[in-house]
C-alpha cells in the first residue's frame, strides 16, 4: 500500500475502532450490572404496603409502631365499604323475594299442567307429525308463567345484582322438575293406563321446555358469576383475606396477606382486578378465552361500582409507603420465597465456600511450596505440573458428575448429597488455581531472601516457614480470597452434590449429612422452576445482586489487602 | 572443644533425626502435590467407568453420534441420538466465537497499544470485574433481562448492534480493498483517494442498509442460540482479553522500535509486526476462552431454550438448541442417580464427550502455548 493519506485513514480509524472495542465491553458491563442492582436494591427498599408490615408482625415478632398501627386500622376502613358491597352482592337481601315470586309462578306452571290433562292426553293419542307439534304447543302455554318470571329476573339479575343468588335458585327448581314430571304422571295413570312410550312423552311436555331454558338461563349467570368469582380472586390476591375465618381457612401464606409491595400490587390492580379474562362461546360454539375490562363487563352493575371503587381507593386500602426490609438478609423464606428473605441461601454459600476453602487453600499453599522449593524439574515434576494445568481444564460440570459418581456413589461420604460432598468438589475444582496462584506468588520472593536465611544457618524448612511464606503471603492470600469468589458463585458443581432447592437454614452441625440450599443454585431454581414468577421478581434480583455483592467484596478485599500489604513489604 | 561449640554442632543423631523429618516432609509435600494428578486421574477414570456400560455397546454409539432423536427414558425403546445436542453445543461455541475473539483481541490490543497506561489501568479491572461475576448470575441476566428484550424489541436491537460493529469495519476494511484496486489503474493521488472514499461509503451504506432491514425481524423466541451465544461471549471475553494482552506485552520493545522507525504506521506495526509476533499466545488465549464456553454449564441451560432439534436451516442463530452441559444438569437429576439407569450411563458418556473435548483443548493451549514461551526467550 503506497497511498499515504490511505495509511493515515486507516491507522486513525483503526485507532477509532478499537477505541469503541473498549467502549463496548465498558457497555456490556453497565448495561449488565446496572438492572441487576437497580432491581437488586429493590428488595432491600421498596414501596411497601400494609400488607408488608402485617405479614412482618405476625411472622416475624416485628413490632407494629403506632403509626404503622394506625395505617392498618386505617386501610381496613378504607376497605370496609368494598367488603360490604361484595357481601351484599354474594348474598343480596333480596334474594328471598326473588325466591318467592319464582317458586310462586313454578307452582301456578305446575297447577296448570295438573289441570290440562285431558288435552295432554288429546296429544298422546294424535299421530306422529302432528304429536310433536301440539306436545311443543301444550308445553309453550303450560309453562309460560314460570319462563316468563325466569327471562325477567334474569333480565333483572345483572342490575340488581342478584345474578349468584338467582343461580342457586334455579337450579333448585331445575332439581325439582323431575318431582314435577313424576306427580303428573300420577295423576294420569289414574285416568288412563300409559304406555312405556306415552310416559316418555309425558316427561318431555312437563321438563323438556324447562329444562332448556333453565340450563340456558344458567349459563349466561353462571358466566356472570365465574366473572365475577375472578374479580373476586382478583380483589383477594390484592388485599389478602376478607376477615379471620377465610385467614384461617388459607393454607398458604400467599392467601393469606395481600400483596406486599406496590409494584407488583400495580400489575395484580392492572391485571386481575380492573381486567379480568372471560370464557365466551363464538357463533360456532366454540370456547375462548377474552380480556375484558370489568366496568365494561359489569356495565351497570354493582360490580361495576366495586372496580370503580377499587381502582379509585387502591392507594387508600394499601397504604404505599417506602420501607426499608434488611431482614431480606437475615429472614428465613416463606411460601416458596414469595414472602421473607434469603437467609438458608446466604448460609449455604458461606458453607460451601468456607468448607471448600479450608481444604483448598491449605492443599494448595503446600503444593505451591513444593513445586517452587522442593520440585527439581525432570519428569514427574513435569507430570504434575501438566495435571494441575489439566485440572484447571475440566468443565465445571464434570466435577459435579465425578462429585456424584465418586464421592456420593462410591465413598459414600454421604447419604446422598452434603454440604461436605459439595465443599470437596468445589476444593477440587479451585485447587488449581490457588496452586497457581502461590506458585506465582513464591516464586516472586527474590532468591536474596533464601540465600541469606541459608546463610543465618536455617534450614530449608525454616527458611520457608519464617522467611519466604512470610514474604508471600500477601498475594498468595489475594490469590486464595479470588478463588474464593469463584468457589461462591460456582453452581454446576453443586447441583448434584450438595444444592437443593427448599429448605429452611441449616445447622453447622447437620453439614457432614445434609445438603443445603444455596445462591447460586436457588437463583437458577427461582428464575426457571417457580410458579408464581412474577410474584418473586424482587427476590431474584436481590439474590442475584447479592451473589454478586459477595463475589466483588471478595476480590474488592483481595486487592485491598495486595495494595496494603504490598506497601508494608517490597521487594 | 568448649561446651557451646558442641551444641552447635549437631551431632549424628540429630543430623539423621532432622534430615527424616526433612525427607518425610517433603514426602508429605510431595503426596499433596500429587493430589491434583490423583484426581485427574480419578476424574477421567470414574467418568469413564460410568459411561461404559453406554460405549460398551456398538449399536449405541452409532446412534449416540449420528442420530438426533433423543429420548433417553422412553420405555421400552429408549433413543439416545446426541446429534442435535453436539451440533447446539458446536453452534453456541461458534457463534460466541465469533463475536468474542475479534473483540477481544481488538480490546486487549487496544489496552496494550493505543491507550496509555492510565486509561489501560481503569479498564484492566473492568475487565477482571467481567471474570469475576458468577456464571449464574450471567444465565439470570440472559433469561430475565435480556431474552425478553431480544424477543420484543429482537430486530431493532440486532440492527443497532450490527450498525454500530458492521458500519465502521465495513468502511475500514474497503479503504485498503479500494486502494489496492485503484492502484492497477491510476497513479493519480487524488482519484486514488477520492475513489477510495467512495468505495468506503459504498460498503457502509450496504452495510449500513442490511443492519436497517433486520430491524422489522421477529424473533419467536428470547431463549436461543444468538442470546446464549452474546452471554457467553462476554463471559469468556475477559480470559481472551488478559491472555492476549499478556502475549501482546511480552513482545519486545525493539520489534515496536524497529518497525516504526522504518517508518510503518502504528495500524501497520499492530498488524505485520506485534500481532504475528504474539500469535501463539493470542492462539492460547483463543483456546482458553473456547474452554470457558464449551464447559459453561448455567448460561447455556438457562438462555438456549433447551429445544432438541436441529436449528432450520442449520446457521439460524435465532432458534432454541441444546448443549452437552445443560442436557447433563437437567437430566441428571431425573435420571435414577443411585442404581445407575441406561440414562445415567447415557449423560456420563456425554461428559466423557465433553471431558475428552475439555481435555483435548488443554492440551492444543499447551502444545502452542510452549511455543509462544519458547519465543518470549
Amino acid at each position: 500500500m503506497n497511498n499515504t493519506s490511505t495509511r493515515k485513514i486507516l491507522d486513525a480509524s483503526f485507532t477509532a475502532l478499537a477505541y469503541s472495542s473498549l467502549a463496548a465491553v465498558a457497555a456490556a458491563l453497565a448495561l449488565f450490572l446496572f438492572p441487576i442492582f437497580f432491581n437488586g436494591a429493590g428488595a432491600f427498599i421498596f414501596r411497601a404496603t400494609v400488607e408488608h408490615e402485617k405479614f412482618l408482625h405476625e411472622n416475624l415478632d416485628a413490632d407494629l409502631s403506632e403509626s404503622e398501627k394506625k395505617a392498618i386500622s386505617e386501610s381496613d376502613a378504607a376497605r370496609a365499604p368494598l367488603y360490604k358491597m361484595m357481601r351484599e352482592y354474594e348474598s343480596p337481601p333480596n334474594a328471598e323475594k326473588l325466591r318467592d315470586r319464582l317458586a310462586k309462578s313454578y307452582k301456578e306452571s305446575v297447577e296448570a299442567i295438573g289441570g290440562a290433562s285431558v288435552e295432554i292426553l288429546g296429544a298422546l293419542d294424535k299421530k306422529a307429525p302432528e304429536r310433536a307439534e301440539s306436545i311443543r304447543n301444550i308445553s309453550k302455554k303450560l309453562w309460560e308463567p314460570y319462563l316468563s318470571t325466569v327471562r325477567e329476573s334474569v333480565q333483572e339479575s345483572a342490575k340488581n345484582g342478584t345474578s349468584i343468588a338467582l343461580s342457586g335458585i334455579l337450579a333448585e327448581n331445575e332439581a325439582e322438575l323431575a318431582a314435577t314430571a313424576r306427580a303428573e304422571l300420577a295423576l294420569l295413570g289414574k285416568t288412563k293406563r300409559l304406555s312405556f312410550r306415552q310416559k316418555s312423552l309425558v316427561r318431555r311436555i312437563v321438563t323438556e321446555l324447562p329444562s332448556s331454558e333453565i340450563s340456558a338461563a344458567l349459563e349466561t349467570l353462571e358466566s356472570r358469576n365465574r366473572a365475577y368469582a375472578s374479580f373476586r380472586d382478583g380483589i383477594a390476591q390484592l388485599l389478602g383475606p376478607r376477615n379471620k375465618q377465610e385467614k384461617e381457612a388459607a393454607k398458604l401464606m400467599r392467601q393469606k396477606y395481600g400483596q406486599t409491595r406496590m409494584d407488583t400490587a400495580r400489575k395484580v390492580l392492572e391485571n386481575s382486578v380492573l381486567k379480568i379474562t372471560v370464557k365466551e362461546r363464538d357463533k360456532s360454539g366454540a370456547e375462548f378465552m377474552r380480556r375484558v375490562s370489568v366496568s365494561e363487563y359489569f356495565h351497570g352493575t354493582p360490580v361495576e361500582k366495586m372496580a370503580e371503587y377499587v381502582g379509585k381507593n387502591a392507594d387508600a386500602m394499601l397504604r404505599p409507603h417506602i420501607a426499608a426490609y434488611p431482614g431480606f438478609l437475615f429472614d428465613d423464606p416463606y411460601d416458596s420465597s414469595i414472602f421473607g428473605g434469603i437467609w438458608p441461601m446466604v448460609l449455604g454459600t458461606f458453607y460451601l465456600t468456607f468448607g471448600s476453602m479450608l481444604m483448598a487453600a491449605p492443599l494448595g499453599v503446600a503444593a505451591a511450596v513444593y513445586f517452587s522449593e522442593y520440585a527439581r524439574g525432570g519428569k514427574l515434576t513435569h507430570v504434575l505440573d501438566t495435571c494441575v494445568g489439566t485440572l484447571a481444564g475440566v468443565p465445571s460440570i464434570v466435577f459435579g458428575l465425578f462429585g456424584l459418581a465418586f464421592l456420593i456413589n462410591t465413598v459414600r461420604i454421604s447419604e446422598s448429597k452434603s454440604v461436605l460432598a459439595g465443599s470437596v468438589t468445589l476444593a477440587l475444582l479451585v485447587l488449581p488455581t490457588i496452586i497457581r496462584s502461590c506458585e506465582e506468588a513464591l516464586k516472586a520472593v527474590p532468591n536474596s531472601y533464601r540465600e541469606a536465611a541459608f546463610a543465618l544457618g536455617a534450614g530449608k524448612w525454616r527458611s520457608i516457614r519464617t522467611v519466604i511464606l512470610p514474604a508471600a503471603l500477601p498475594s498468595m492470600l489475594t490469590g486464595i480470597i479470588i478463588s474464593m469468589g469463584r468457589a461462591a458463585g460456582e453452581t454446576a458443581p453443586i447441583i448434584f452434590t450438595a444444592a437443593t432447592s427448599t429448605g429452611a437454614a441449616l445447622a453447622i452441625c447437620d453439614v457432614f449429612t445434609q445438603p443445603t440450599p444455596a445462591l447460586p443454585w436457588n437463583i437458577y431454581n427461582l428464575c426457571t422452576e417457580h410458579e408464581m414468577a412474577e410474584r418473586v421478581s424482587h427476590v431474584q434480583y436481590g439474590m442475584v445482586m447479592t451473589l454478586i455483592l459477595i463475589v466483588l467484596a471478595l476480590n474488592g478485599a483481595a486487592i485491598w489487602l495486595r495494595a496494603r500489604l504490598r506497601k508494608k513489604m517490597k521487594f | 572443644m568448649s561446651k557451646n561449640a558442641k551444641n552447635l554442632i549437631m551431632d549424628t543423631r540429630r543430623r539423621a533425626v532432622g534430615g527424616i523429618a526433612e525427607s518425610a516432609g517433603k514426602a508429605v509435600l510431595f503426596c499433596i502435590t500429587a493430589i491434583p494428578t490423583v484426581a485427574v486421574v480419578f476424574i477421567i477414570f470414574f467418568i469413564a467407568k460410568e459411561a461404559l456400560p453406554f460405549f460398551g455397546d456398538i449399536s449405541h454409539l452409532k446412534e449416540f453420534f449420528t442420530s438426533a432423536d433423543w429420548r433417553p427414558s422412553a420405555d421400552p425403546n429408549p433413543h439416545f441420538g446426541a446429534l442435535s445436542i453436539f451440533y447446539g453445543t458446536a453452534m453456541v461455541t461458534a457463534g460466541s466465537c465469533a463475536v468474542a475473539v475479534p473483540l477481544g483481541i481488538l480490546t486487549a490490543v487496544c489496552l496494550n497499544e493505543i491507550v496509555g497506561s492510565k486509561t489501560a489501568g481503569f479498564f484492566k479491572p473492568l475487565v477482571e470485574l467481567l471474570a469475576a461475576v458468577p456464571s449464574v448470575a450471567y444465565g439470570f441476566f440472559a433469561i430475565i433481562v435480556f431474552a425478553p428484550l431480544l424477543q420484543n424489541h429482537g430486530g431493532a436491537i440486532l440492527s443497532a448492534l450490527l450498525f454500530a460493529a458492521g458500519v465502521p469495519v465495513a468502511a475500514i476494511a474497503a479503504l485498503p480493498v479500494a486502494d489496492f484496486v485503484s492502484a492497477r489503474f491510476t497513479k493519480n493521488a487524488r482519484l486514488r483517494k477520492i475513489s477510495g472514499f467512495l468505495f468506503s461509503a459504498v460498503c457502509a451504506a450496504s452495510v449500513g442498509c442490511g443492519a436497517l432491514s433486520l430491524s422489522s425481524m421477529e424473533i419467536s423466541s428470547g431463549t436461543n442460540a444468538l442470546n446464549a451465544s452474546i452471554i457467553l461471549a462476554i463471559m469468556a471475553l475477559p480470559t481472551i482479553v488478559s491472555i492476549s494482552q499478556d502475549a501482546l506485552a511480552s513482545v519486545g520493545r525493539d520489534m515496536r522500535e524497529g518497525s516504526l522507525a522504518l517508518g510503518a504506521t502504528r495500524f501497520e506495526t499492530i498488524f505485520k509486526v506485534v500481532l504475528p509476533c504474539a500469535k501463539s499466545g493470542i492462539a492460547v488465549a483463543v483456546i482458553l476462552g473456547l474452554m470457558r464456553v464449551v464447559g459453561e454449564t448455567m448460561v447455556v441451560w438457562m438462555a438456549s431454550g433447551n429445544s432438541l432439534k436441529i436449528p432450520e436451516p442449520f446457521y439460524n442463530f435465532f432458534e432454541p438448541v441444546r448443549t452437552l452441559t445443560a442436557t447433563i444438569a437437567g437430566e441428571m437429576g431425573e435420571a435414577d442417580q443411585s442404581t445407575g439407569s441406561a440414562r445415567y450411563h447415557v449423560l456420563f458418556a456425554m461428559s466423557f464427550c465433553l471431558l475428552a473435548g475439555g481435555l483435548a483443548l488443554n492440551a492444543a493451549s499447551q502444545w502452542v502455548g510452549s511455543g509462544f514461551k519458547f519465543r518470549k526467550k
